[in-house]
């Protein structure tokens, strides 16, 4: 019993350890008392000589055998004592004995170990204690066995006593041992015996007074294992169920299966089939189980199903075959595709041939049939005008199907994008636009919607190409997208002709705001479909704001023009209102034309709308009107001239000479005739001034004077002049009408002309021109004029004059450039300066034919032009511009 | 003394210069048209003419043409009433013709007095 034997093994060992150690612990003793008794023997038998020495010495000195004897009996008084001698001084032996010799002590074996059976000890013995002389010596042999007699017998109790109480200490640790630990483990056991596998509900009971300790940790152990081992197998016993029953499903699977299901052990012999497979056999498993192919088919069959299994048993992978064959129980022909595979145990070795076929001749006509409807599929997408494809929806789109008209637009072959093969497609879109194809498709795609684009891509040869995408994605289960469908068409050439139209678009809309004229398009109804920037300035709406809006309120001015408009559209022709005058905001008379012209381009009802503002130009034809008006006044004038100035010539001459006559006393008639009729010179003019008659006759002279002046400035608007034209320096001539200003009545009247500074700029590459020095001088003699009263009107402290000329060789022409610091004009003046009988002076206060006059010599006369700039309180400046040649003449 | 032969159709006109110069004691001699002017001159010898252009019959350039013709010594000075006259070619060139055209109105006697003196001097 193996709780016994525990017990038993517990008792030896701890026996055997009490009797080493115990046996050890005496030893250690023993040896102890060895050392000890062996000092102790030493100081004995020193002291004995001790004792002795004296009587020896004594008895040596005086040669007292006696008593030399006497100390050597005394020293065998001790049983250890083998031997003693006392010699003298001299070496003779004084006295001696010896113990007779027994050998019979049973100690001696043990004692001659570890000492030498006799021990021999003397000491020197000088007379009288003097330590000099010639010393005698006391010698005795010591037995030490019988001196380790006390000491051996001691040590055998010591001996006895220990294994007596080794023995008495085994004897109460094997009972102890029983009680603790061999009883209780008895117990335990039995408890242990008392489980049973079938019933493992029970629990263990722990033995009276273990409850703390490890014998009922080890029950609860055992009772947790139990319960462990209970649920186990309770779960397995479940599984088994279910394994059972899944077994039951499978078995019937595989009956039920439509597939043939066999099962062969390497020589052929059937292990197992299924359902579909007995129809095929035309026999029932029991009665195909344990037979081989040769017993449903021919030999020749059986020999070739047998070669081609054992070609499958020696293939590594599943073999695959496709046959046609006939079913044995209805004989219907089919066509089976059959996978076999070998099966092997855990060594590798061939066990059998599973194997499975598969009735797919449904699946060969729907193959048929797809193949067919692939084919026509195929060339369908072929002739789709644009690209189809399939793709993931990754970052490079890759390509799963391409069709090949990518080629055609790109010069890659589809094959290239396959799976990204040679390049990805995101590779040929255009960098600027990766990203919009990506943001267009991804953001249509997470609606579920279908996604169009237009984009770029580079092709091989390294242009542009643009193309419209159409597709949609197709999603998993999850409904993440997973692929895209969809249709790729290059319309580069739209593309490009768009460009082309919107290029042109700008050109034409740049063109139509360039130009000067207030264009304006309507539609039918009247609506601004058309607005140019002249259009936005005249009516101070900008062209977001204009278009659609209509005509009546976008161009309020052009409100009545609704039914030209209608009639252009209708009628289609164009409808004109020439010079039509408005009133501006400040007042002023404005001119304009308006054309309408009907737009009869196919699909377009409407009209353009143009307006000419045509101020400038109705007043330079006012004033050619009136130039001519003044042409025909100037052929009358020369006409009139003469018969007007010959009675004028005798008025005004008549009255000069009466001046002469009543005043000049240097006149000898007039003193003679003073004289004859009594009276003198003195009284005449006396009589003359005070009855105001010189005054009178002033006052016809200067009456006369006047309409001389307007006679020739009337002349002045004849063209006709028969003046010959010779060269004059224009610089000469400008500085002879200033020194004649300075001179001139008229001006001198008004205010010094003298006190006005003149600077002058003088062109010195100017050469003679051809001209008529006196028409010339008269036009500078009016600017001057003019400028001057500008400057007295407008009160100017340093009045000024700029007088400039300079030859520009460009047009070949003399600019002469008259600039004043006087009030300067307003611009509705200015406009009218040159107008004749404009004048801004008061009525009486020259007659506004001066600048007019001025212009006509100019234009007319020399060819050249005359302007005006001028600002208010600004100065004014003409400018006046002669041909050197080609005269208008 | 000085002698003036003016040549003008218009009594006035003439009559005032003739007024001015005999004034001036100036011998005038008076002719209304050139026809009479030249007549005069077949029996006097003015030392000048002040000559009118637009006359009926014979006109003024034609009457200094016949007059120089004959070699008088005497100087001509032109006045009309007419604004777009100009002294011919011809006529500009002899020194006894005066480059001064005078136009009526003549406002300045004394100019053309000295004028007429000039052309005597340049004549003789």
């Amino acid at each position: 019993m193996s709780q016994k034997r525990i017990a038993i093994k517990l008792a030896k060992i701890s026996v055997a350890i009490a009797f080493i150690v115990g046996l050890l612990l005496s030893s250690l003793q023993v040896y102890r008392d060895y050392t000890q008794e062996h000092e102790s023997r030493k100081e004995v038998v020193n002291r004995i000589l001790q004792v002795a020495e004296r009587s020896a010495t004594v008895s040596v000195h005086t040669l007292n055998e006696v008593l030399a004897r006497e100390v050597i009996e005394g020293l065998f008084e001790y049983d250890f004592i083998q031997q003693a001698i006392i010699v003298d001084d001299l070496g003779a032996t004084l006295a001696e004995q010896q113990r007779s010799h027994s050998n019979d002590s049973k100690t001696q074996w043990l004692t001659s170990k570890f000492s030498e059976q006799y021990e021999e000890y003397s000491i020197l013995l000088y007379p009288l204690g003097l330590g000099v002389g010639v010393p005698g010596q006391l010698s005795i042999v010591v037995d030490v066995d019988i001196a380790l007699g006390s000491f051996f017998s001691r040590s055998l109790i010591i001996f006895w006593g220990g294994i007596v109480r080794n023995i008495i200490l085994t004897l109460l640790l094997f009972l102890a041992f029983h009680l603790v630990i061999t009883r209780p483990l008895i117990k335990l056991v039995h408890e242990l015996k008392k489980i049973n596998p079938e019933d493992l509900t029970s629990q263990l009971q722990t033995p009276l007074s273990h409850e703390d300790d490890e014998f009922n940790l080890v029950i609860q152990s055992a009772n947790d294992l139990i319960d462990e081992n209970h649920k186990y197998i309770v779960e397995l016993n479940n599984k088994n169920k279910s394994l059972i029953e899944s077994e039951a499903h499978l078995k019937s699977l595989i009956t039920t299966i439509p597939d043939l299901i066999w099962l062969k052990d390497p020589e052929g012999v059937y292990l197992s089939c299924n359902h579909q497979f007995e129809r095929f056999i035309g026999e029932k498993e029991t009665d195909i189980i344990g037979k081989t192919d040769h017993d449903f088919v021919d030999k020749e069959l059986a020999d070739f199903f047998h070669t081609r299994d054992r070609a499958a048993m020696e293939a590594k992978q599943p073999t695959s075959t496709e046959d046609e064959v006939i079913f044995a129980d209805d004989g219907r022909k089919a066509i089976l595709h059959t996978v076999k595979t070998p099966m092997r145990d855990n060594e590798g070795q061939l066990i059998g041939l599973l194997g499975i076929a598969r009735d797919i001749t449904q699946n060969r006509q729907t193959e048929a049939a797809l193949h067919t409807s692939e084919k026509l599929y195929a060339k369908l997408i072929a002739n789709v005008p644009g690209v189809t494809y399939h793709c993931t929806c990754d970052e490079f789109w890759t390509m799963h199907f391409i069709s090949n008209e990518i080629e055609n637009i790109t010069g890659y072959p589809a094959s290239d994008f396959i799976d990204n093969k040679r390049r990805t497609y995101v590779s040929i879109i255009h960098p600027d636009d990766v990203q919009l194809v990506d943001d267009a498709v991804q953001s249509k795609v997470q609606k579920k919607l279908p996604y169009t684009i237009e984009y770029r891509l580079i092709t091989s040869s390294n242009e542009t190409a643009w193309v419209y995408e159409k597709g949609q994605g197709l999603f998993d289960e999850n409904g993440v997208p997973s692929r895209l469908d969809g249709v790729i068409v290059d319309i580069t050439e739209r593309k490009n002709a768009e460009m082309e139209v919107g290029k042109l678009r700008s050109y034409l809309s740049n063109i139509i705001d360039s130009m000067p004229s207030i264009i304006i398009g309507v539609n039918k109804k009247g609506i601004v479909t058309e607005w140019n920037i002249a259009a936005e300035r005249a009516a101070n709406i900008a062209t977001n704001d204009a278009v659609g809006l209509p005509l009546r309120k976008a161009f309020p001015r052009l409100a009545s023009k609704m039914k030209p408009i209608q009639t252009a559209i209708d009628s289609r022709q164009e409808q004109k209102d020439k010079k039509r005058s408005y009133l501006l905001s400040n007042g002023e008379l404005a001119y304009e034309d308006i054309t309408i012209y009907p737009l009869i381009a196919n699909g377009v009802e409407g009209a353009v709308i143009r307006v000419d503002d045509v101020s400038e130009q109705v007043r330079i034809e006012e004033m050619m009107i009136q130039s001519e008006k003044m042409l025909s006044v100037g052929g009358l004038a020369a006409g009139m001239a003469h018969e007007i100035n010959n009675p004028l010539a005798g008025m005004m001459q008549t009255a000069n000479v009466m001046v002469n006559r009543l005043t000049n006393k240097k006149v000898q008639a007039n003193l003679d005739f003073a004289e004859s009729i009594g009276t003198d010179m003195e009284t005449i003019s006396n009589f003359m001034e005070q009855r105001g008659i010189l005054r009178m006759l002033n006052a016809i002279n200067e009456s006369g004077e006047r309409v001389a002046d307007i006679v020739n400035n009337m002349l002045s608007f004849s063209r006709k002049s028969i003046d010959v034209y010779s060269s004059h320096d224009i610089n000469e001539l400008l500085d002879k009408t200033i020194e004649l200003s300075s001179t001139d009545y008229d001006l001198m009247k008004q205010y010094d002309f003298k006190s006005i500074s003149i600077v002058k700029d003088y062109g010195n590459d100017i050469r003679p021109i051809a001209c008529d020095s006196v028409k010339i001088q008269q036009v500078f003699l009016n600017v001057f004029r003019n400028g001057a009263e500008a400057m007295q009107e407008a009160g100017v402290d340093l009045p000024e004059f700029k007088v400039r000329t300079y030859f520009d060789a460009k047009d070949d022409k003399v600019f002469i450039e008259i600039e004043d610091n006087g009030a300067g004009m307003a611009d509705e003046t200015r406009k009218r300066i040159f107008e004749p009988f404009y004048t801004t002076k008061p009525i009486g206060v020259g007659t506004g034919l001066g600048l007019s006059v001025s212009y006509f010599i100019i234009t007319e006369n020399h060819g050249g032009q005359m302007t005006v700039e001028s600002e208010l309180d600004a100065g004014t400046k003409f400018i006046i511009s002669l041909p050197m040649s080609n005269l208008s003449q | 003394m000085n002698s003036l032969l003016v040549l003008d159709d218009e009594h006035v006109v003439r009559q005032s210069f003739a007024d001015y110069f005999e004034d001036n004691l100036w011998r005038v001699i008076q002719a209304e048209t050139a026809e009479q002017a030249l007549q005069i001159l077949e029996e006097e010898k003015p030392c000048a003419a002040l000559v009118d252009i637009r006359l009926p019959g014979i006109d003024g350039n034609m009457f200094i043409r016949e007059a120089i013709e004959r070699k008088l010594n005497m100087a001509f000075i032109i006045c009309s009433g007419s604004p777009s006259y100009n002294v011919p070619l011809d006529l500009q060139q002899h020194m006894n013709v005066s480059s001064t055209f005078f136009r009526k109105p003549v406002a300045n006697f004394e100019a053309l007095e000295q004028d007429v003196i000039q052309t005597i001097k340049m004549a003789s």
